[in-house]
This record gives C-alpha cells, sequence and structure tokens, in this order.
C-alpha cells in the first residue's frame, strides 16, 4: 500500500521487523501494513526513518513486544511481517 | 464554562484530574454510547469556577473508536453545542513524540491550549533532559511541567489556565506540507462545507461510516470524492501522507528541545517483565494472580455477603414482629427487602474485583496479562484483556461484566459482556448441590475414587465455559462481526497505584452499580413478586398461594412447553421465580413441597420430598438423574438473573443487548436441555 522508495538504491540489509533477532535495533523504511491498522501503527509512531528495537517475542513467537520513541508497543507478527526495515 | 483534559491513555490524565478537583466527580456515560463521562468542578487562582471533562484517553483524535470520536465532538463542541472554553492536554514527558501527536492535532482543531507536562519527576530521574522554554516557545502554547502524582507544578498549571483564559494564546502553525495536488483539494473542500482546514482534514482522515454520530449524508459523499481524489495522489494514502507530515514536524520540534543523550531506561519495568512476560514464568505469575482475583470474590468476600444477608434476614425478622400479617407486610419484605437485599449483596463482590482488578490495570500489569494470553484469546476472536471478565464470571457475572469496561473497542467489550454469563457463578452452584445431592449422591465411586457427583459438577462449569467460547466465535463472525483485534498497544513502564486513586474508583464502581443498577434490580423484583403473590394473596397456605398466583399459573401453562425436557409444573414454578436469581429455585421448590422455605440445598427433606414425587400415571418417580442432568445443563446455560440483566443494561446503555442475551441463552438452554433429556431416554437413561 504505501511501499514509499526512500531513495533510489535499494538497501542490501532489508528485512522485516518480525524477522530481527529480540535485542536488535533497525529503521523503519516501510509500514506494508495495509487499512486502519497500519494508520494506527503509524499514529503510534512506527513511521519511516524512526528506530525500532525488538524486545521480546511472545509466548510462541507472537504477538512481539517493541520498543520506538522511548517506550514500548505491542503488534502480532502478521503486522509486523509488513513492516520493512533496514540495519 | 468548561476546560476539557485530553491526553493519550497512561498520561496520567485522571491522577491530575482528581488532583485539581479533590472534589468527588460526576460519573456518567456520553449520550448514546458506553463512554464514560466525568465532571468536577475545579476553583481557579483568580475566584473563577470552572467545569472539568475527563476525555477519554486517547493517542489521536481521528475518530476510528468511540474514545476518539467522543473526545473530537466533545472538543469542537458538537456534542452539547459549548465548546470548550479552554483544553489541557496531559503530555507524558517520558514520551513526548507520541503526545505531541495529539497536541500537533489539537491545534490543528485551533482549541485554546494549555499543555501539562506531566511526569517530569520520573522524566528528570531517568535523566531525559526537556526545555520547557523552548518547546512552549515553538509551539505558540503554554507548557507547564508538573508531577500530578506528587502534586508538583498544580499551582502553576492552575495559574497558566487562568492567564489562557483572559488572553488564549496563539498558537504557531504548521503546515503540514502536503502536495500542491492535496492542497487544492481541500481548499476546495474547505469553502464547500464553510468548515476550518483542521475540521476537513479530520473528515478526511475519519472513518465517518462507523461513526455514532453520523454527518449528513450531503457531507459524507463530498468527503468520500473529495478522499478518493487525495487518494489517487502519491506516495501513499492521504491519511498516511497527514500522519507521517504531523511526524516530521514532531522529529523538528523536539530537535534540540528533548535531550535523550544521557536517558537510563526503566530498570524496573525491563527486569520486571523479564520475569512477567517469559513463557513460562509469565503463565505462572498470571495463573497465581488469576487465582487470588478468583478467590477473593468467591471466597473472600463470602463473610461480607454473609453479613449482608443476615442484616437483610435481622431486618425483615424486625419488620414481621413490626407489622401485622398483611400483603403491605409481604410487599415490604419479600418484594422491597428482598429487592434491596439482592442489590447489597453484589456489592463486597464488586468492591473486592475492582480493588484487585484496579490495582492490576494503574500497576501496568493488566496490559502484560493481556500480553502474555492474546495467542489464547485471539482463536476465539477475544481480546487478551476479555480473560480478567471471564475468570471473574466464574464467580459472578454482576461485577464480572463491569470488569470488561478495560477492553477498549466497543465490539470486542460487548462480544465479551454477551459470553460472560456462561460462565458458572457462585449462584448455579446450590441448584448443582441440589440435584446432585438429590439424585448422584448414592452413585458409586467410580473406580472406588472418583465421584460422580464430583464429576458431573466439573461437568458443567467445562459446558458453561465451551457454550460462552463457541458463542463468542460465532458472534465475533456475524452480528458483532470484526477482525481480531490488532492488539496495537502500548505497555506502560509499571507505577505503584495511588492508595486514593484506588479508593476512589471502588467507591464509585459500588456507587453506580447501587444507584443505577439497584433501581432495576429492586424494581424488577417487586414485579415478580407481584407475580408469585396475585391473585391468590390470601391462600392458607404458602404452598398453595404459590401454586394459584400467576406465576404458579406460569408454571402451569408451561408444563406442555417443558415436559420435553422432564421438567413438571413444580420445575415450572420454580423457574419462573428462578429469573429473580438462580439460588431462589430451591427455596421456591422448598415452598412448592410445602417444606420450609429456609430449607438447604443439600437438605434431606428436600431430596427426599423430590425422590419420593412419582408421576400418578406410571408410578414412577419423576426426578430421575436424566431429569437431574437436563434441569443442571438448563440452568448452566439460560440466563436467569435480573442483576446480570440489568448490569448488561446499565453497561452496554440500551436494553437492546440484554434482550438479545435473555433470548438466545434461554432458547440454548432449551434446546441444549430438550437435547439432553430425549437423548437420554432414546438411549435408554
Amino acid at each position: 500500500m504505501t511501499s514509499l522508495p526512500l531513495a533510489a538504491s535499494s538497501d542490501a540489509a532489508q528485512s522485516t521487523l518480525s524477522a530481527l533477532t529480540p535485542g536488535t535495533t533497525a529503521t523503519v523504511i516501510a509500514v506494508d501494513v495495509p487499512g486502519e491498522v497500519g494508520e494506527r501503527l503509524m499514529e503510534m509512531g512506527m513511521t519511516r526513518g524512526t528506530r525500532v528495537t525488538l524486545v521480546r517475542r511472545g509466548f510462541l513467537g507472537d504477538p512481539l513486544q517493541v520498543n520506538l520513541r522511548g517506550y514500548m508497543l505491542t503488534l502480532r507478527k502478521a503486522q509486523a511481517r509488513l513492516i520493512r526495515v533496514t540495519a | 464554562m468548561q476546560i476539557a483534559i485530553a491526553g493519550n491513555p497512561n498520561a496520567g490524565k485522571s491522577t491530575l484530574f482528581n488532583a485539581v478537583t479533590g472534589a468527588r466527580a460526576k460519573v456518567g456515560n456520553y449520550p448514546g454510547v458506553t463512554v464514560e463521562r466525568k465532571i468536577a468542578p475545579v476553583a481557579l487562582p483568580s475566584g473563577q469556577t470552572a467545569q472539568l471533562i475527563d476525555l477519554p484517553g486517547c493517542y489521536s483524535l481521528v475518530a476510528r473508536s468511540a474514545e476518539e470520536e467522543i473526545a473530537h465532538h466533545v472538543l469542537t463542541g458538537r456534542l452539547t453545542g459549548e465548546r470548550p472554553k479552554l483544553v489541557v492536554c496531559v503530555a507524558d514527558a517520558t514520551n513526548l513524540a507520541r503526545a505531541l501527536y495529539l497536541v500537533l492535532q489539537l491545534i490543528e482543531l485551533e482549541v485554546p491550549l494549555v499543555v501539562a507536562l506531566n511526569m517530569i519527576d520520573v522524566a528528570e530521574k531517568r535523566r531525559l533532559k526537556i526545555d520547557h522554554v523552548e518547546l512552549s516557545r515553538r509551539l505558540g502554547v503554554p507548557v507547564v511541567p508538573l508531577s500530578a502524582r506528587y502534586g508538583q507544578g498544580l499551582e502553576t498549571l492552575l495559574r497558566t489556565i487562568d492567564d489562557a483564559l483572559v488572553a488564549p494564546s496563539k498558537p504557531q502553525r504548521f503546515p503540514l506540507g502536503l502536495t500542491e495536488a492535496d492542497g487544492i483539494t481541500i481548499a476546495a473542500l474547505t469553502g464547500d462545507l464553510k468548515r476550518t482546514a483542521g475540521d476537513v482534514t479530520w473528515l478526511l482522515t475519519s472513518n465517518l461510516r462507523d461513526l455514532h454520530f453520523a454527518e449528513n449524508d450531503d457531507l459524507e459523499k463530498r468527503v468520500a470524492a473529495a478522499r478518493q481524489s487525495l487518494d489517487a495522489n502519491t506516495p501513499g494514502s492521504f491519511s498516511r501522507r497527514v500522519i507521517e507530515a504531523r511526524y516530521t514536524i514532531i522529529d523538528r520540534l523536539i530537535d534540540g528541545v528533548l535531550d535523550a543523550r544521557l536517558v537510563t531506561e526503566d530498570s524496573l519495568t525491563t527486569r520486571v517483565d523479564k520475569v512477567l512476560l517469559h513463557p513460562i514464568w509469565g503463565f505462572v505469575v498470571f495463573m497465581l494472580t488469576m487465582m487470588v482475583v478468583f478467590q477473593t470474590i468467591f471466597f473472600w468476600a463470602q463473610p461480607f455477603m454473609d453479613g449482608v444477608e443476615w442484616l437483610i434476614g435481622a431486618l425483615a425478622d424486625q419488620l414481621n414482629a413490626l407489622i401485622p400479617e398483611s400483603l403491605t407486610r409481604s410487599l415490604l419484605i419479600n418484594g422491597l427487602l428482598a429487592g434491596v437485599g439482592s442489590v447489597l449483596v453484589f456489592v463486597p463482590q464488586i468492591a473486592f474485583l475492582f480493588l484487585l482488578l484496579t490495582l492490576l490495570e494503574e500497576s501496568g500489569y493488566l496490559a502484560r496479562a493481556a500480553f502474555l494470553l492474546d495467542r489464547v484469546m485471539r482463536r476465539v476472536g477475544l481480546h487478551g484483556k476479555a480473560f480478567v471478565p471471564l475468570m471473574s464470571g466464574f464467580a459472578c457475572a454482576v461485577p464480572a461484566i463491569m470488569a470488561a469496561r478495560t477492553i477498549e473497542s466497543r465490539r470486542d467489550r460487548l462480544v465479551t459482556i454477551m459470553v460472560t454469563p456462561f460462565m458458572s457463578c457462585s449462584a448455579r452452584l446450590p441448584i448443582y448441590v441440589l440435584v446432585i445431592a438429590a439424585v448422584f449422591s448414592s452413585s458409586p465411586k467410580l473406580g472406588g475414587v472418583v465421584s460422580v457427583g464430583g464429576l458431573v459438577m466439573a461437568a458443567m462449569y467445562l459446558v458453561g465455559f465451551l457454550a460462552g467460547l463457541a458463542t463468542a466465535f460465532v458472534l465475533k463472525r456475524t452480528a458483532l462481526k470484526a477482525p481480531p483485534p490488532p492488539f496495537i498497544m502500548e505497555l506502560p513502564t509499571y507505577k505503584m497505584p495511588s492508595a486514593k486513586a484506588v479508593a476512589r474508583l471502588v467507591i464509585e464502581r459500588c456507587r453506580v452499580f447501587v444507584t443505577q443498577t439497584g433501581v432495576v434490580i429492586v424494581a424488577l423484583s417487586v414485579i415478580l413478586w407481584a407475580l408469585l403473590t396475585f391473585p391468590a394473596h390470601d391462600a392458607a397456605t404458602d404452598a398453595e398461594r404459590l401454586e394459584r398466583s400467576f406465576g404458579g399459573t406460569l408454571g402451569h401453562v408451561i408444563e406442555p412447553v417443558i415436559a420435553p425436557l422432564g421438567f413438571d409444573w413444580r420445575i415450572g414454578i420454580g423457574l419462573v421465580a428462578s429469573f429473580a436469581a438462580r439460588e431462589v429455585l430451591v427455596s421456591t421448590l422448598g415452598q412448592v413441597y410445602a417444606l420450609d422455605a429456609d430449607v438447604e440445598p443439600d437438605s434431606p427433606a428436600l431430596r427426599d420430598a423430590l425422590l419420593a414425587d412419582r408421576d400418578p400415571a406410571t408410578g414412577k418417580p419423576r426426578f430421575t438423574p436424566l431429569v437431574g442432568v437436563s434441569l443442571m445443563v438448563f440452568f448452566v446455560l439460560a440466563m436467569q438473573c435480573l442483576s446480570t440483566v440489568a448490569t448488561v443494561k446499565r453497561e452496554t446503555n440500551s436494553w437492546r443487548w440484554p434482550i438479545a442475551q435473555l433470548i438466545y441463552m434461554n432458547t440454548l438452554a432449551y434446546l441444549a436441555s430438550l437435547l439432553v433429556y430425549q437423548g437420554g431416554r432414546a438411549l435408554g437413561f
């Protein structure tokens, strides 16, 4: 939906938020979560250029706990998979 | 004069509200929706008094939920016709960027604004530096650093409010930096609708279809058309461009204002979360917590409930002695006093449950519990937070349904309210005890250890639980169709709940229950008394009066309907009477069989009377184990509790949901009992 190319060059270190190892931090490059859920995530501060840390995964890997803009947020793997990040 | 308090959830809005008002707030609902409204007078240093309105906590004013819609409508005066003179936006200093997202929207809506930079003490402790003077200059809005919790900075805030009332600040303009194409469309719509640019942006980014206070169709169409043309522009949808533009402004605003270079994390929260969110230890702690909650409402509230019952009983005895036998006495004691008693008897449970629940929520634990349970609850389409109401439902549905308030989404909250009464509450226990004592007490133990009665009882709890989950599953796909809640939730830092705030909330919940739900319960119980008293109010014996009453007649009339379930007219009367409360079945059967109304559920006299009752046509006993199971299944599934009906009415703010629930649960109960009895008979039981 909002796959917004940051720059012409594509970064080799691209990944998704759900693929991060707990404890690592990455920068959001696109929020592809469709609809209102995606808008809600963005309103909570998940916008392009934001540094996000995956803190931990819940029971059996879902939901996820992330740290962004100095606070803790939870979201499901289904959404985190659609958030593209780069180291 | 109205002053509104806005702010993110967990920003300390309520703490500030309580700290500056002191007096007890008036709590009610906003008209037409189940969003709580709190108002209290506040005395300003200038001598003026203003009405302080506590807005629902929200992250954004774009209307996607009832809370956000209400917040927006109060701010713009669309709800009451009166625009607040001033808005105090509570911003969590430790969470500045996200707080500013709301502040920016308030500035866009052109409301007179003061920012209360709360939790400044926590920010300082974590070595987070905020140049509030510079922030105030950049925003063009007064910014008052304070700690609502410790009462610091409150006087400055009140003085600033006074000043702002006299000379409103001139906020800076923050153009969203949209493209020329966007600008043209918005300008056209702004002129067309004669609304401010901020209002138009709000209309364009809100989901008008699902709103409670619908705009007119014509406006909706124009907005939809404009949105379509805006969404055709790139990059992203219009809403997303607006959100990104706001955060770009925020990043510029905090650059040089917020110094987080030395910031330390909240180490307590980090350490505690390692245990409480641990895949194994987290669940262990959660289970222990739930056991304490359950114990509290199931057992610890018992002495207090006994006390209330004793008091009501003593009062009834006094009235009995004072007033000669008459219809008035019967109305006073069996109608009014019994009604009042059945209201007050819930108060200990409500007080205890809300005490614990408030502690759990205020401390930040409830959000963690939701995180742990999300995966499990999602299966049936419920929010992780639905677990606490469901669990509490095993003690009593009344406080449990009130506990569903912690669930933000209206649909998810409604589903939880609809299924909670399926949990076997403590009022069903006497019925299980009665039936099991009557028909299973002499059954041999399975394998010499497992009692059949205990097994049957456990099965009843399971049946109710499964029926609840199945109902939730179906509701989420039909009447309350909604995608599984997205579970985008803030995990707040742990905080020590303030004793004053907790006490205030517990008292408030009990007061609302007694005054608002209680009235309905008393009225309904007087009606039921009349049904079970007239027209044979002057009959010689209780048994005769009951049998010839409207309720008794109804018991006879419905006999053909309930006969396929294995019930005769005596149980029919019991069913009619037990709509007041399930446990009334025991005393009613006691009266029908001409025993004492104070009969205990496991009394040998009642058991013998039930077992001695034989079908005059066949001479066989009527009350067989199969009839017993059928009766228990009926009680598991049926909605037979006036107090629950009244509570659902109050919590959903309409009769629609309690009536739908009443019809659904009782139909389900009938069909299930029919299946049990007829199926059992076909199998030769």
